[in-house]
């Protein structure tokens, strides 16, 4: 299908191999928005973080590859992880403030006739929603209520912070809410440790610690009485659902593929290790 | 608690004087008590450098030309003796300071970078970009975390005990806790810093910069020096009295009344904006007095420093901290409105009465920094000497301090003192209370400020004294609304008004018998410099609860006092 | 105007079996150009003496305000109370991970302790630091760009008081703790061995930080200690630790340059020699019908431009 929209498509860790479902989400949610998604072909792993701990510079020269990209394709870059969204856009502001070294890598990019511009915007899910489709538009794709899901909206940190690249206010963040309300769910606000990052950059590094931060919230969206906690980013999604106990949890896009006519069971709600307890069928409506 | 040495205060001179004691004095129990953790003291609010003729960057500078430039600045009522010691060190006590580990600017040499600061007469002044005396702070708290420096962390202390001769101890109390202790101690340093919170409202000193050291000296009856001489700056902002230093002007920003006038151009026609600060300072009070200022909800007056016509790109690009203070403190943005101003107390030359060994009266009571006056700043003290006195004078006292205490014994008694400071404690809970502190306070500095700040005359003055013992008959009616033992602020806000008020009347007989002018001491009454009846330092002591003034003699043994011109 | 709802978290071991949300309501007139501070000090001043809290400078230097406004940790002098109210509040709280004394006021002796740990101290270097007085040690610009903007902090623990490592970790040094440790890693002047400096960072938690960057975002001061700890990491693995994060770090890089994509199939064996771990991994991927090229990511086609890329950032960009 051609669509008059394009956006390219990150393909970071949570999209490719074993997760290759994660992308499959992609491009049901891409196509339930009637955008066309481009893969970024040959685009590299944006850092994590960790190959911070071998040279940062890597990593910002890695997103200037990406980011180019994309530019050589003539679409802003999509990704629906929060990590990726966090590095990549901290990439792009450090290229854009260090002349020199923009240049020094744009040297080296021009070998594989890539050149970083600056140009494209960097899209995660949430500001892809408000920015990209618009909310208006994108409420009028959603076809069926999920009416009676409680759901916990849960943001994960690397889209509220640092400041200069947060999506959303992060002293009261809102988008989360004006996004899965129209899909019929009920929200559940304020409840205990909603702000409590998942860990899941702990899990290398200190399991233990991911254990404990990761059930924070989803205790807290349990004792509010939840029946989901619902992320954008895959990788909370993951560790909560690999080492949660009280709570389950989906991706945010999962939620909306459901709400867009699609069978929970194709938005692959049973991949789930902790069930989320409730389904639905696909929807002719 | 129990010390050989206790430092009361955190400060630059309370924790040089504990290094002193943490390297070179290992065999004695030395503790620094402290009412805010050593890194909250005000030392980390200075600003702009540390003078030292170092020579980095002029090779003509030496002490000589600083203690000259020091004693000129201080209208000559400095003990030029004195001055010279503090020049004469200030280069070693730099280096020392570096090699702790104090990150100052450098020039392309790799040297420490000076510039040049009001008053003086070569560039000297040593400064870490406009933070140097936070930088120094924190580096001197390094060192004592390296020597295990014991801290005492908030505790307020009540009281100075001794026995006539000889230091006992000090009375104190445990802010956390609410507990009370009588701690003895062979010799006492006193480092508690100035007192410019007496214009309450009016001044860019912390809260908690009551004096509490200076107040404690004179119910101890020690004397206390040169306390009419209170510095003040033209230019602080209206609600936090933060400074906005002179580069605002100096890029060419305006001051102005509520008609839209540069008013400056009546006082100060050739310079302007960039008249003398006290100048400058009078200028503005004259436009509030004369109705052509502004009020704010407490009835504080000010007026505006206009920075709109510059324009947005050359403020972003040469005024961003001054922007930037401006929209988090006052929430106004000088690129679209002027910003409030008034002249603001900034420092208190006058304090604890020492000698050049930071002795008092009292055997073993000590006191150094901005508590304590030598006197090496005269009646005026020129920019970037402040934090060099009070590592100067930390240091020494410290020597001292350690020297008494291996001479001496601990001093019997002392005890009952903590009897008498419980019960009057205890009445603070106990009476009824029937004033508001906050109005109380803020009276204060209204008085202080409109009777005994920038403009003085007799009329005026004793208009104010009148004023001030009619608050402090109302300030009997305070007692405590926060009955909590725990962390009880009110309480120690409390206490600190009452130091103040007790420095406040210190100030406001010294200067009634000052019938002249010198340096930050301005009347209208009596303009000039008086000489021959006035070269003296003001001395008081409190004694059978009155305050009794004295005088006694400025060392001027190096320079005949002459013409103070720029 | 409205008035403006001021939530403030009060609590008195005294009398209190728990702490609670107490509200104040202040007109927004009386509110506009005031700090949180500001708001603060009238509420005790006429409204309620009890409020309890700690402050000083009014200046953002002396680092005594700092608490959570709406959750996020700021210093109360520095911000405008009107800029903060979100549905017609503002919430105030203390600082996390640290034992209330009563309301706002927090311990911080917990927090200097483990700055102690690390030695936040210079041990002047006999080489580079001049024995006598009479000069001090040279230190060029560039050098100290190096850690200049490290000495910003006021240590007023911001960013301790949001850190999640330590929400799930007590041992956990902290974020300052670990900017202060690199200040003096590059600091010239220090003779403390670097090994050993990073080796106390590497036994006080350096490898438990889980880089959420809510340090970052709570520092009034601008300092990154997220990223401080990403150097000294760097500096861990040069000095050949081999601690699990260690191994992570290698390992991914190492991948990305071969494949292009990080390995999460062998990263348990690879980083903490965890066979169990990719056995149920296996066993999974197999029931869900997934073919075993897709276990590993494959170097796609036109990796040696990737390759190249890489190496040649590594020798030519810094």
């Amino acid at each position: 299908m051609a669509y008059d929209k394009k956006i390219g498509i990150y393909p970071g860790c949570c999209f490719q191999g074993a997760d290759e479902h994660n992308y499959d989400l992609i491009l049901d949610f891409l196509d339930k928005m009637e955008v066309e998604g481009v893969l970024l072909e040959r685009a590299a792993c944006c850092g994590g973080g960790v190959i911070d701990e071998s040279n940062k510079t890597v990593t910002y020269a890695l997103n200037a590859r990406n980011i180019a990209i994309a530019e050589k394709m003539g679409v802003d870059l999509y990704t629906p992880c929060n990590t990726c969204y966090m590095v990549i856009a901290k990439s792009k502001i450090a290229l854009d403030n260090d002349p020199e070294m923009k240049e020094k890598v744009n040297k080296i990019l021009a070998e594989e006739g890539l050149e970083y511009k600056g140009e494209a915007t960097i899209y995660h899910t949430l500001n892809f929603l408000r920015d990209f489709v618009g909310l208006e538009t994108y409420k009028k794709k959603i076809t069926r209520k999920l009416e009676g899901v409680k759901v916990a909206p849960y943001y994960g940190c690397h889209v509220l912070s640092p400041e200069e690249i947060s999506l959303d206010d992060p002293e009261n963040p809102t988008l989360l809410k004006e996004i899965l309300e129209p899909c019929g769910v009920e929200i559940i606000e304020g409840y205990q440790d909603e702000n409590t990052c998942c860990g899941h950059h702990a899990g290398y590094t200190n399991p233990d610690i991911r254990q404990k931060l990761a059930n924070k919230p989803l205790d807290g969206a349990a004792e509010a009485g939840a029946d989901v906690l619902v992320t954008p980013c895959p990788l909370c999604h993951k560790s909560m659902d690999a080492v949660g106990e009280n709570e389950p949890v989906l991706q945010l896009t999962q939620i909306i593929n459901v709400a867009c006519g699609l069978s929970s069971e194709k938005a692959y709600w049973d991949l789930n290790k902790k069930k989320v307890g409730m389904s639905f069928s696909s929807c002719a409506c | 608690m129990k010390f050989d040495v206790l430092i009361v205060g955190a400060g630059g001179a309370g924790l040089y004087a504990a290094l002193e004691a943490a390297k070179n004095a290992k065999d004695l129990k030395v503790g620094v008590l402290t009412k805010v953790y050593p890194t909250r003291s005000h030392t980390g609010a200075a600003q702009g450098g540390i003078n030292a003729a170092l020579a980095n960057i002029d090779p003509l500078d030496t002490p000589e030309a600083h203690a000259f430039d020091t004693i000129k600045g201080s209208d000559y009522l400095a003990d030029q003796q004195a001055s010279k010691f503090l020049c004469e060190k200030a280069p070693e006590v730099i280096r020392e300071l570096e090699h702790m580990g104090t990150p100052f600017s450098r020039l392309n040499n790799g040297k420490i970078a000076q510039r040049p600061f009001g008053g003086a007469s070569h560039d000297r002044t040593c400064f870490s970009a406009d933070k140097m005396g936070h930088v120094m702070l924190h580096t001197l708290f390094e060192q004592c975390l390296r020597y295990n420096v014991e801290f005492i962390n908030e505790w307020f202390m009540l009281n100075l005990v001794h026995n006539g001769e000889r230091v006992q101890g000090v009375t104190a109390y445990d802010i956390k806790t609410g507990k009370t202790e009588f701690i003895q101690a062979k010799s006492v340093i006193l480092a508690t810093g100035g007192h410019a919170r007496i214009y309450w409202g009016y001044t860019s000193n912390a809260l908690g910069c009551t004096g509490d050291g200076t107040a404690a000296a004179l119910r101890a009856g020690i004397p206390l020096k040169d306390m009419e001489f209170l510095q003040f700056h033209p230019t602080g902002l209206r609600r936090s009295g933060v400074l906005v230093t002179e580069g605002a002007r100096g890029e060419g920003g305006h001051l102005l009344n509520n008609k839209g006038e540069r008013f400056m151009s009546k006082y100060a026609p050739s310079k302007m904006e960039l008249g003398p600060r006290d100048l400058v300072s009078r200028s503005i009070i004259t436009e509030i007095r004369e109705g052509r200022g502004w009020k704010d909800a407490e009835g504080r007056g000010y007026v505006h420093l206009d920075l709109t016509h510059l324009g947005e790109e050359k403020i972003k690009q040469k005024l961003p901290q001054i922007r930037e203070l401006a929209i988090d403190f006052e929430g106004i943005d000088p690129i679209k409105e002027p910003i409030p101003i008034k002249p603001t107390a900034h420092y208190a030359m006058g304090g604890i009465d020492t000698n050049v060994k930071c002795e008092t009266v009292i055997k073993g009571i000590y006191a150094a920094g901005e508590s304590q006056c030598v006197n090496v700043h005269g009646a005026n003290r020129l920019g970037g000497n402040s934090l060099l006195d009070i590592v100067v004078f930390g240091r020494v006292a410290g020597e001292e301090a350690i020297k008494f205490a291996r001479e001496n014994d601990f001093a019997a008694g002392g005890e009952e003192k903590l009897k008498d400071d419980n019960a009057f404690l205890q009445s603070l809970f106990d009476k009824e209370n029937t004033e508001s502190l906050a109005d109380i306070r803020d009276e204060l500095g209204h008085i202080m400020y409109n009777h005994f700040g920038v403009f003085k005359d007799e009329k005026g003055m004793q208009e104010g004294k009148e004023k001030f013992l009619k608050l402090k008959e109302r300030a009997k009616n305070l007692a405590v609304q926060d009955k909590s033992k725990i962390f009880n602020t009110d309480l120690i806000s409390l206490l600190e008004f009452q130091n103040i008020m007790e420095l406040a009347e210190v100030l406001i007989e010294t200067s009634l018998a000052r019938k002249e002018s010198r340096g930050s001491f301005s009347r209208d009454d009596y303009p000039t410099r008086d000489d021959e009846n006035y070269l003296y330092h003001s001395m008081v002591t409190l004694e059978n609860g009155e305050l009794k003034l004295g005088k006694s003699e400025v060392d001027i043994s190096l320079y005949e006092p002459a013409e103070r011109k720029y | 105007m409205a008035n403006i709802l001021i939530e403030i978290q009060r609590f008195n071991p005294e009398t209190d079996d728990k702490p609670f949300m107490q509200t104040y309501e202040v007109s927004e007139e009386i509110l506009k150009g005031m700090t949180i501070f500001d708001a603060l000090a009238y509420i005790k001043d006429k409204i309620d003496p009890t409020l309890t809290y700690r402050a000083f400078c009014r200046s953002a230097i002396c680092g005594s305000c700092a608490m959570k406004i709406n959750e996020r940790a700021k210093l109360a002098c520095k911000e405008q109370i009107l800029f903060h109210v979100r549905n017609g509040k503002v919430v105030i709280k203390p600082l996390e991970n640290a034992k209330i004394i009563r309301d706002l006021a927090v311990d911080v002796d917990e927090a200097l302790e483990k700055l102690k740990k690390l030695k936040p101290w210079l041990e002047a270097d006999p080489k580079k630091v001049p024995d006598s007085i009479k000069s001090e040690s040279l230190v060029l610009p560039e050098e100290f760009a190096h850690y200049d903007h490290m000495t910003d902090c006021i240590l007023c623990m911001a960013c301790y008081g949001m850190c999640s490592a330590e929400k799930a970790d007590s041992n956990y040094a902290g974020p300052f703790q670990f900017t202060k440790a690199l200040r003096f890693i590059k600091d010239s002047r220090d003779g403390v061995d670097i090994d050993e400096r990073v080796q106390l960072c590497v036994d006080n938690g350096l490898w438990d930080c889980v880089q959420c960057q809510m340090c970052l975002a709570a520092c009034p001061k601008g300092i990154t200690p997220a990223d401080d700890i990403q150097e000294l990491r760097r500096y861990a693995i040069a000095s050949g630790d081999d601690s699990m994060g260690a191994k992570r770090a290698t390992t991914w890089f190492r991948d990305v340059f071969a494949t292009g994509q990080i390995d999460k199939f062998d990263l348990p064996v690879n980083a903490k020699g965890d066979t169990k771990a990719r056995e149920e991994m296996e066993k999974e991927f197999r029931e869900r019908g997934i073919p075993e090229e897709r276990f590993r990511p494959q170097p796609f086609d036109g990796i040696e431009g990737l390759r190249k890329f890489i190496r040649k950032v590594e020798e030519e960009v810094n």
